[in-house]
């Protein structure tokens, strides 16, 4: 228990400051446990599907795989991400949008007895900023999600946690000079996921997720990229406990646009 | 009462008076009113506008004439500042016809400042200069009656200065009668009229030139029997035969009774002698005077004033056949003339005779032709026209009138050729079917007819040679205009090429070449007849590939256009940008994969006159209506071309017209 109250201690510099000098002086010391990363791969599609001059619908859906004992990476599915939204867009530098998710969680412990899949419901909204510079964009991308989950066990009930997103993103054209049809691309990312909530006690950075992905558009509506990203984050039931994963990420987007011509004009970009 | 026994028969009388009275005032009352005004204001008579006071009637709106007549016209300003037309009549008429004595007074009067100007009892005196015509005498119902003086004066300073003219002619109700004499400034004609009006005895006309009588006409009852002309001592007597003429008619002795009596003479003698007409002249110069009196009166009322001096003359009229000749000698000599005015002032063919021998001969006998033998036709023309031919004897007119030797078909020319004089004949066609040996009207009908037909003849084969003349140089003028045609059209290739992309510039030199190759083609044709139709061809088509290069070299400008017309900008939400998209592809890719590689094909490879004007069009409708399918549906067409090669159908499919052209750049 000591041990584990230093792991704490050591871990976490943000719960330090918020504890004060007094209460941590009477704790022990503490270390960091870094759990050996894991490997998983993301397939990820990305809808915005555009419905009026400033309304999108986002439809998103994930599937996560993560390794087994067997086979790294693909061993087994982890879980799938349904996520919808409507999209507001204020300008061509900003937009929010506002919807909910379900995700379906999969057991991958293979000796437990308990539930195979769980339903994890969420809201979330997001605050997105895009920034012309140079060649490149540079996107800030707040997110807040209000997530309701609960274990694979048959008495677990919902746990109501926020989620604090930011996400610092870059994407920079390769073999042109601006970002656009038949382009190819480098999007290096970094993303701060925090979470509070009664049940996060000492656990509050649930990831750090740094990413880079290579990506070519097709044509406006159609982008695919894949990419290679490591995260960490604290377990939620140990703050001095921090999973550590390297993700294959292969990603579609597609926005298309089912409006009559008519319908299109006066678009977002000639009014702007 | 001393008239006691007399009273009832008095009073009887006197009732008799009474009612005799009575009934013939009432019949005057019923009489038809014929109430007299007087017109006293400002008048026209014909020319003369003037002041007039005169007394008149109406009926039916007309105005008549009735008791005195003056009429004055005298205008000071016209006058004073330059020259006054005067005009002074006077004298009456009875129910519109005049009658009584008449008094006229003609001038052109102007200011003689000779003298100078005499001032006092408030008025400006001034002296006159001009001419002054007078004339007066007596009228039985409109016709001179009794003796008339007319004389016209020559003026200066108000004075008469000369006398220019005179003539005291007597009349008996409009009929010349007795003596008369006629006067100007240089010659007197005496004469006397039976009481007919028939010219008689012994016509006489001096000169103050010579002494005694100039011309002597012997009349005998108005008929002219010999005509004695004096010059200096020698005297030529000229008799005049009517033999064989038949009937006599009168004539009046004017311009065409002269012209009969000169005819005449011409065709009865060898020796023609020159009748100068002088007599005609003064009765010539009488008549215009009674003229002008005769033209008042016309305009006032009813009257015959001229006078008219008789002559008889021999007639024998013109039969069927001479009618018929003719009119065909009037029709044919007409013709000739026409041709000949038109061939003697043809630039072209006085142009051609310079560097053509022939030609030169040809026109030499029109020349001849028109100098001697359209002369004679016309003169005869003229005669027929003037109706003098009945009164003379025809059947040597011919011969008589002709006088250029033996008359014959053959016509001998004389020209110079170069330096070189040519004599040189001229047959014209069938001339032996002519025959010569004809004399009065038939004979000048044959000559007209033979003139006629060498005219048409030589019109002909000039004709012929100047059009061929033309032809070549009709050849020459086109094949000018082909090379410059040529020679803009490679001028604009080689400024469009400068700024032409490396494709363009290939297929504009196509177009160079294929205008050589035409050229080429042209000037190896053998056949020089079609060579004109050829030419002018090319230089539509030459022209055809100007507007054709315009087109090549505008192409790379049009296709960026198409390019920008078919790009959508659309937002890509995943990277917050606005991104170009390429819209109907497939309509894009058949043009310039497709419809484009085509054209510049047939451009580069089989570009001739018979395309150029199909593929400029072919270039700009397609271009046009890739503008126009841009906002058009175009899902079916889209759905065709998937796959499609050919071009002819893309034609079709894209409906561009290929015989239609757009406006013109």
């Amino acid at each position: 228990m000591k041990l584990l109250c230093e792991k704490k201690f050591g871990g976490l510099v943000l719960l330090f400051l918020f504890i004060g000098a007094d209460a941590v002086a009477q704790e022990e010391a503490r270390e960091t446990n870094y759990k050996e990363p894991i490997t998983s791969l993301w397939i990820n599609t990305y809808g915005n599907i555009r419905m009026s001059n400033r309304l999108f619908w986002i439809a998103q859906t994930h599937f996560r795989m993560e390794e087994n004992d067997d086979t790294p990476f693909i061993g087994q599915v982890a879980q799938i991400y349904n996520r919808h939204a409507v999209s507001y867009l204020f300008s061509k530098k900003f937009n929010a949008s506002l919807g909910g998710v379900l995700r379906i969680n999969y057991n991958t412990n293979r000796a437990s007895e308990q539930k195979n899949t769980v339903p994890e419901w969420r809201i979330w909204h997001q605050y997105l900023f895009a920034m012309p510079m140079s060649r490149m964009m540079v996107y800030h991308r707040i997110r807040i999600e209000h997530r309701w989950s609960k274990g694979f066990n048959d008495e677990s009930d919902y746990i109501f946690r926020n989620r604090w997103r930011y996400m610092l993103k870059f994407k920079v054209p390769l073999n042109k000079p601006k970002l656009g049809s038949n382009t190819f691309y480098v999007s290096p990312e970094a993303e701060l996921i925090m979470q509070s909530g009664k049940p996060v006690i000492d656990s509050p950075m649930e990831d750090l997720r740094l990413h880079t992905s290579f990506g070519y558009i097709l044509n406006p509506r159609i982008t695919v990229a894949a990419g290679l990203m490591y995260s960490q984050g604290q377990d939620l039931a140990d703050g001095d406990t921090y999973k550590q994963k390297w993700t294959m990420r292969f990603h579609l987007y597609f926005s298309p646009d089912f409006r009559k011509v008519k319908h299109k004009l006066p678009s977002i970009h000639q009014s702007d | 009462m001393k008239f006691g026994f007399f009273a009832p028969y008095f009073s009887i009388m006197a009732i008799r008076i009474l009612l005799t009275l009575t009934f013939f005032l009432a019949w005057l009352d019923h009489l038809p009113a014929q109430s007299t005004s007087q017109y006293v204001g400002p008048y026209r008579v014909g020319e003369y506008i003037g002041q007039a006071e005169f007394e008149f009637s109406q009926e039916n709106n007309d105005t008549i004439f009735n008791g005195p007549f003056l009429l004055q016209k005298a205008n000071a300003l016209n006058f004073v500042s330059g020259k006054d037309h005067y005009a002074f009549v006077k004298g009456n008429f009875e129910n519109n016809v005049p009658q009584g004595v008449w008094h006229f007074e003609f001038g052109e009067l102007a200011i003689d400042t000779t003298r100078g100007l005499k001032v006092g009892n408030y008025q400006y005196e001034l002296n006159v200069k001009g001419v002054f015509h007078h004339a007066s005498g007596n009228v039985l119902e409109g016709r001179p009656n009794g003796k008339w003086t007319q004389i016209t004066e020559q003026i200066k300073t108000s004075q008469v200065d000369e006398v220019l003219f005179k003539s005291v002619i007597d009349f008996d109700n409009g009929i010349p009668h007795k003596g008369f004499s006629i006067q100007n400034d240089i010659m007197t004609l005496l004469g006397r009229f039976l009481r007919d009006g028939l010219a008689h005895d012994v016509w006489e006309l001096y000169s103050v030139e010579t002494p005694g009588p100039r011309e002597r006409w012997y009349f005998s009852e108005g008929e002219l029997k010999e005509i004695r002309m004096s010059s200096g001592d020698s005297t030529i007597t000229l008799n005049v035969n009517t033999t064989g003429m038949g009937d006599l008619k009168v004539l009046n002795l004017g311009g065409k009774y002269l012209e009969i009596i000169r005819l005449n003479f011409r065709l009865a003698s060898d020796n023609y002698v020159e009748i100068k007409g002088e007599i005609n002249g003064l009765l010539e110069e009488n008549a215009n005077h009674y003229k002008k009196i005769d033209n008042v009166f016309s305009e006032l009322g009813e009257a015959q004033f001229m006078p008219e001096f008789k002559v008889k003359t021999g007639y024998k009229k013109l039969t069927k056949s001479e009618l018929n000749q003719l009119n065909s000698i009037k029709t044919t000599s007409i013709k000739s003339e026409e041709i000949a005015r038109e061939l003697l002032g043809n630039t072209q063919i006085n142009i051609l005779k310079l560097s053509n021998d022939e030609a030169l001969f040809l026109m030499s006998v029109i020349d001849e032709l028109s100098k001697k033998h359209l002369p004679l036709l016309k003169e005869v023309t003229q005669f027929y026209d003037k109706d003098i031919l009945p009164y003379i004897q025809r059947e040597n007119i011919l011969t008589k009138l002709w006088s250029h030797g033996d008359l014959s078909a053959e016509i001998r020319v004389e020209y110079e050729s170069g330096d070189s004089a040519v004599i040189k004949s001229y047959n014209g066609p069938r001339a032996d079917e002519y025959n010569f040996l004809k004399n009065g009207i038939e004979g000048v009908h044959v000559l007209s007819d033979y003139v006629a037909e060498c005219f048409l003849s030589i019109q002909s084969r000039l004709n012929e040679k100047l059009t061929k003349e033309q032809r070549q140089r009709e050849l020459a003028a086109l094949e000018e205009k082909l090379i410059l045609e040529i020679t803009t059209l490679n001028h604009l290739v080689d400024s469009l090429q400068v700024e032409a992309p490396g494709e363009t510039k290939v297929v504009l030199l196509k177009v160079k070449e294929s205008a050589k190759k035409e050229l080429s083609e042209y000037s190896a044709m053998q056949d020089i007849t079609k060579k004109p139709d050829q030419a002018r061809l090319l230089t539509g088509c030459f022209r055809q590939m100007k507007q054709l290069s315009y087109r090549i070299a505008l192409q790379p400008t049009r296709t960026n256009e198409i390019r920008a017309a078919y790009i959508d900008e659309v937002w890509n939400p995943f990277t917050a940008t606005l991104m170009n998209e390429e819209v109907k592809k497939r309509v894009t890719g058949a043009y310039e994969e497709v419809l484009i590689p085509y054209l510049i094909n047939e451009l580069g490879d089989h570009l001739s006159c018979n395309n150029a004007t199909r593929l400029t069009v072919l270039l700009d409708n397609s271009y046009k209506r890739m503008l126009e399918l841009r906002e058009e549906d175009t899902d079916k067409i889209e759905r065709r071309l998937k796959r499609e090669n050919d071009p002819l159908l893309i034609i079709r499919l894209f409906n561009i017209q290929e015989d239609k052209s757009v406006d013109q750049l």
